[in-house]
């Protein structure tokens, strides 16, 4: 956090990187008072990203921190303050107040196989923690990542599949929507992929981000593949402004997705309404 | 609790502008031309409404108010330069709050002062001496004394006021109270016994009969409930009720930009506006009307409760006097209740 609740700090944006035809990922440096200071998060974290003069928007971080540098954020151009964004240049100031909400359970997560379930932009928040665990290689089991999207040219962080399959004991199962000119991989939905991959429970969590859609049959399969929902850990989206639990937006049932999320375990969220 | 003396009521407006030397004083003042009364800052030669009419907007306008400027910002080529706001310039004195209002403020405590502690709310709250006015019960639509409010000696108030004859007997609760009390000593003389008595058993008519508690099975019991429906039915979606709720506290953050600068801005919201949960691109979890409403009674009678073990209603009636088709709370809770009888036989 910055020192004061609703003051950003600034985050001058070093580089910027296409990621599909409407994504953008900004790496930013985290200055106070003109001086770059640290900026230390966890994976699933996200921060409040402003553009002053537009408003502000929550983004979650899609960069490690298990490697020190720029902190990284996937920007898909979808209203006024990411349209804004879309038209930075490196050298610009955004601001910055973060990082917000509880972040993935790594501690909780060691020494378990993990599938990781990904569509469209909602690789984003599990690219930090795929990267976490690859970082950490030694203290978790087993890595299979499925991820689609509609198109290939929609796949999101496609310079990371070949380090991805490069580590040990990782796979990664591509797949789009419909068959396309030059595409090798899988073609079908990702819950499908899921299902004919059928890795059975045992030692290994499943960890989900992607469309509404998605995650509903995802989640009805992994249950009918007997996966318990302690086991099962996703990460939600909801319209935020404070992110701080103050401004009621992202409420549902007793819980503020802001703080007592982003990142949630299907047990939990079955103890609220599904309003999301 | 101490009772410090008795102050006549055509002192008061000489004693506050005494205050106003060194304080900022608001008070209930006259407002519009139709005999409203608004909280307001007491300038000198003013004149104070202090008597049975409750304020149309609640005390925590002067600790959330309605539009607050966060920080302003200019630009130039290579920096942002940010000017957080000031949000108090003064220590303050509020006279005559009402319990009801008081007690709403330990509710938005709960929230504004958990941890990341909201600065500007909680800089107010600490420069603010709260001087409550017991209260006889302002009007048919109370029911304090149904969620366990004092109207007379409401907990939160540094300082009470109660009227006898034709003044208050003024007892001290709080340091902050104490200290507000030496600052009074002036105006104030020894009550006489029968003062003394009239205070000791000043009482207030507020109802005490609306049940607002939720059934047991928290919010999945009453989530299909036709409550709801009903509810929704008689609501145009206005959103008056949260404007006037004393516990209501959403805010929405918005930008202005002026040539290379501009500020940040929050104001008040609703869970009642369709926007309220619309994302940018374009989904909404909560898109239909009467899922908004379930969202604003579950908020303040299931919800809330769940978190902070009190129902987020100080029973003050403003939303059932506000709403165009007049429903209260407290019928809702009653249907709300109804319906899990009704599932259960």
């Amino acid at each position: 956090m910055g020192e004061l609740m609703m003051i950003p700090l600034i985050a001058r944006i070093r580089s910027i990187r296409e990621v599909t035809f409407d994504t953008l990922m900004f790496e930013v440096a985290i200055e106070k008072d003109g001086k770059e200071v640290p900026f230390s998060y966890l994976p699933g974290q996200f921060a409040e990203l402003s553009v002053f003069g537009v408003g502000e928007s929550p983004i979650s971080i899609t960069s490690t921190c298990t490697r020190p540098g720029p902190v990284e954020f996937a920007v898909r151009e979808v209203g006024l303050v990411t349209e804004a964004m879309h038209n930075m240049r490196p050298g610009d100031m955004m601001g910055i107040r973060g990082p917000l909400g509880n972040g993935f359970p790594v501690n909780e997560m060691k020494g378990k196989d993990i599938l990781f379930i990904a569509g469209g932009i909602g690789l984003a928040p599990l690219r930090g923690l795929i990267n976490y665990v690859l970082d950490n290689r030694s203290d978790f089991g087993a890595v299979d990542i499925v991820y689609g999207a509609r198109a290939p040219n929609l796949l999101c962080f496609d310079w990371e599949f070949d380090t991805w399959k490069a580590a040990p004991d990782t796979r990664v199962h591509l797949t789009i929507d419909a068959p396309a000119d030059g595409w090798k991989g899988s073609v079908g939905f990702v819950p499908a992929i899921v299902k004919e991959l059928a890795l059975p429970p045992g030692n290994r969590l499943a960890v989900a981000c992607g469309p509404p859609i998605m995650i509903k049959y995802v989640l009805e399969d992994l249950a009918a593949a007997g996966y318990r929902d302690e086991d099962v850990i996703t990460t939600l989206e909801m319209k935020m402004k404070c992110g701080v639990g103050k401004c009621g937006r992202c409420n549902i049932g007793a819980k503020y997705i802001c703080i007592d999320g982003p990142v949630f375990r299907l047990s939990e969220l079955k103890t609220i309404p599904s309003e999301y | 609790m101490t009772v410090i003396g008795y102050m006549k009521r055509s002192a008061l407006e000489g004693v506050l502008g005494d205050l106003s030397d060194t304080l900022e004083v608001i008070a209930p003042l006259p407002s519009g031309k139709e005999g409203g009364v608004e909280l307001g800052r007491f300038e000198k030669g003013a004149k104070v409404v202090i008597g049975p009419v409750k304020t149309m907007l609640p005390l925590k306008t002067i600790f959330l108010p309605p539009v607050e400027q966060i920080f302003r910002f200019s630009k130039s080529k290579n920096e942002t330069m940010l000017t957080p706001s000031t949000p108090v310039t003064r220590d303050r004195v509020v006279f005559g709050a009402l319990g009801c209002d008081i007690a709403a403020l330990a509710l938005i405590d709960e929230v504004f002062l958990r941890e990341p502690v909201d600065e500007a709310y909680e800089e107010r709250r600490t420069r603010t001496t709260i001087v409550a006015l017991a209260c006889e019960g302002q009007g048919p639509e109370c029911f304090c004394a149904s969620v366990g409010i004092d109207p007379v000696r409401p907990d939160g108030a540094d300082v009470v006021m109660i009227p006898v004859e034709d003044g208050f007997i003024v007892e001290t609760i709080t340091k902050k109270g104490e200290q507000l009390g030496a600052m009074l000593q002036g105006a104030l003389r020894d009550p006489t016994g029968p003062q003394k008595k009239a205070a000791r058993s000043f009482k207030s008519s507020s109802r005490s009969d609306v049940d607002l508690s939720a059934p047991a099975g928290g919010w999945s019991a009453v989530w299909e409930s036709e409550a709801w429906e009903d509810a929704s039915a008689r609501c145009i979606g206005c959103g008056i009720c949260t404007v006037v709720c004393p516990t209501c506290h959403c805010f929405d953050v918005h930008d202005e930009r002026h040539g290379n600068g501009g500020e940040r801005f929050r104001k008040w919201d609703s869970c009642m506006a369709v926007n309220f949960t619309m994302m940018a691109h374009g989904e909404n979890p909560r898109p239909q009307h009467r899922a908004r409403v379930r969202q604003r009674y579950m908020h303040k009678l299931v919800y809330f409760p769940e978190n902070h073990g009190a129902v987020a209603c100080v029973g003050c009636g403003r939303c059932a006097v506000a709403c165009p088709n007049r429903t209260g709370i407290g019928e809702v809770a009653a249907r709300m209740r109804d319906q899990e009888e009704d599932s259960d036989g």
